[in-house]
């Protein structure tokens, strides 16, 4: 495969919080437009790992990289590299659903309104591509202007992903999505993680391997401070 | 079905917690009702235009409007100069101080907010009075304005930690999220941790309007202590009178004269109603915001 097909390649990377590691090594690559998922105990650094791609660590004291860290081709700890312009084509999706006290449409252009700050432009094209992407959009179509915070947690979990997606990102960093869902609501999320990966590339950290298993196409095993890849068991 | 009446099978918390809470709102009743009735004798006198006369001649006539306006003048004045002030260094250590330095501006802070009024009053007269007076090219340094500026620099570390407590408590994941759409530091702050942190800031600039407006001592202590409204109104570089530092003044020689003393009551009735005034218009204006 050339070069070009990986979306991430990390290689021998470590990373310390204060000198103590939490990976001692890691030395794996994401394809492009797949879906891979990284599981490990809890503990294990699996977050950390995912938080170090969009450099979401940058303000944690202490926190340290080594190695190199490729995203889209680029070593993201580059100093001529924009980390904000990185953290816009590497878009993350936290574990627990965190929607700004605003109205549902204001949560859904949020990002992308600061991406594009020309006055007076209509975003309602972008806020209603970005639901539909997110499966939500004909369960909220008619109450855009309600406080997003009415919505239930499985549907604030599918607003933060529209709020991501409105972004555009090439990258979907997603940490466990579905660990403060209901059994139904995992669902919705994981048929979507299944409708996005023709246009995005999507790293997914979960405890559940069951739904590893049932998403990813490639499986990273975080274990006892090192990364490796592991043959997915899906056909 | 079950049906209890309100009182039937408390427990001793109830009742003593209920007795604590029937204290603390008496305690606000039996104040304001006694400073109305004490303030009767010099609205008999003076009628409503005591709110609005210019002069006080002890004995002769109670006029409050140069008290009040001192109060508000003094008050306002310290907000002004101490907002951009206390917000932005209550920014600069909640979002971009590191944990240890963070923790040392605050411990510096919360010394210097519980720094007696009276020291304060002593550095104003020692050093405020003769900057003021030098460097604007006063007589005299004892000024309205010399009040607002000590009584910024009295509320600065309150509204600063208090404005750094609200700003600290907006919770990590609301960064996070801004910070991963792609917005910078700076955004995030703006557009989300501020925001949302508004009802905490506003809570503590309304805490430090209210020691400042009833701060006595520092404020007696620079005032000037002349009951006159400037010449012309809006001319904060002339000795004035604020409604504490005139009763802090007058109390002692007052206490039995029964217009004067009752003048002074009526003073401190304005100020509590001044007061509350504002605390229920912040409430109000808090609840409109969110």
């Amino acid at each position: 495969m050339t070069q070009n097909s990986y979306a991430i390649e990390l290689e021998r990377v470590r990373l310390s919080y204060s000198g103590e590691a939490v990976i001692e090594t890691a030395s794996c690559t994401v394809r492009k437009n797949a879906v891979t998922a990284v599981v490990g105990p809890s503990g294990s650094g699996k977050s950390t790992l995912l938080r170090t791609l969009c450099r979401m660590n940058d303000r944690v004291p202490g926190f340290q990289v080594e190695g190199s860290v490729r995203v889209l081709g680029r070593d993201i700890h580059d100093p001529a590299l924009n980390v904000y312009e990185l953290r816009k084509r590497v878009g993350m999706v936290f574990q627990k659903p965190c929607v700004f006290p605003k109205s549902i449409e204001e949560n859904v252009i949020f990002g992308l309104k600061f991406h594009d700050s020309r006055t007076g432009r209509d975003f309602s094209e972008k806020s209603e591509q970005a639901l539909r992407d997110a499966f939500l959009w004909d369960e909220v179509k008619n109450r855009l202007g309600d406080p997003a915070h009415t919505l239930s947690q499985g549907q604030q979990q599918r607003l933060a992903m529209a709020r991501t997606l409105a972004v555009d990102p090439e990258i979907l960093l997603m940490d466990e999505p579905t660990s403060a869902l209901d059994p139904k609501s995992s669902k919705a999320i994981e048929d979507l993680i299944l409708s996005l990966k023709d246009r995005h590339t999507i790293v997914l950290v979960t405890h559940n391997v069951d739904q590893a298993e049932r998403v990813a196409d490639d499986l990273i095993c975080v274990d006892d401070k090192t990364v490796c890849h592991k043959p997915c068991q899906r056909p | 079905m079950i049906q209890h009446s309100m009182f039937h099978e408390k427990g001793p918390v109830f009742w003593w917690t209920g007795l604590a809470g029937v204290m603390a709102a008496g305690t606000i009743v039996i104040l304001f009702a006694s400073l109305v009735i004490e303030s009767v004798p010099v609205f008999k006198a003076e009628g409503i235009s005591f709110l609005w006369g210019v002069d006080w001649f002890a004995g002769e006539n109670y006029g409050a409007l140069p008290m009040i306006f001192g109060s508000l003048a003094v008050t306002g004045l310290a907000v002004v100069m101490v907002l951009p002030f206390a917000l932005a260094s209550a920014i600069l250590t909640s979002e971009f101080l590191s944990g240890r330095a963070r923790l040392m501006v605050k411990a510096a802070m919360e010394l210097l907010a519980g720094v007696p009024g009276i020291i304060y009053g002593l550095m104003g007269i020692s050093l405020l009075t003769i900057w003021v007076r030098d460097v604007f090219g006063l007589i005299d340094g004892n000024t309205l304005f010399t009040a607002g500026l000590l009584l910024a620099v009295m509320i600065l570390p309150t509204i600063m930690t208090l404005s750094e407590d609200a700003l600290s408590s907006v919770p990590g994941e609301l960064r996070d999220t801004a910070l991963s759409l792609g917005l910078t530091r700076m955004e995030t702050v703006t557009k989300v941790v501020v925001p949302q942190a508004l009802p905490g800031l506003a809570g503590a600039v309304f805490l430090g309007i209210g020691r400042a407006m009833g701060e006595t001592i520092a404020v007696m202590l620079v005032i000037g202590g002349i009951d006159r409204l400037p010449q012309p109104w809006f001319n904060l570089f002339a000795p004035g009178q604020s409604i504490p530092s005139k009763i802090g003044r007058e109390a002692a020689e007052a206490l039995g004269f029964d217009v004067q003393w009752s003048a002074l009551i009526a003073l401190g009735l304005v100020l509590f109603v001044m007061v509350m005034t504002l605390t229920f218009a912040g409430n109000v204006l808090l609840r409109k915001a969110r």
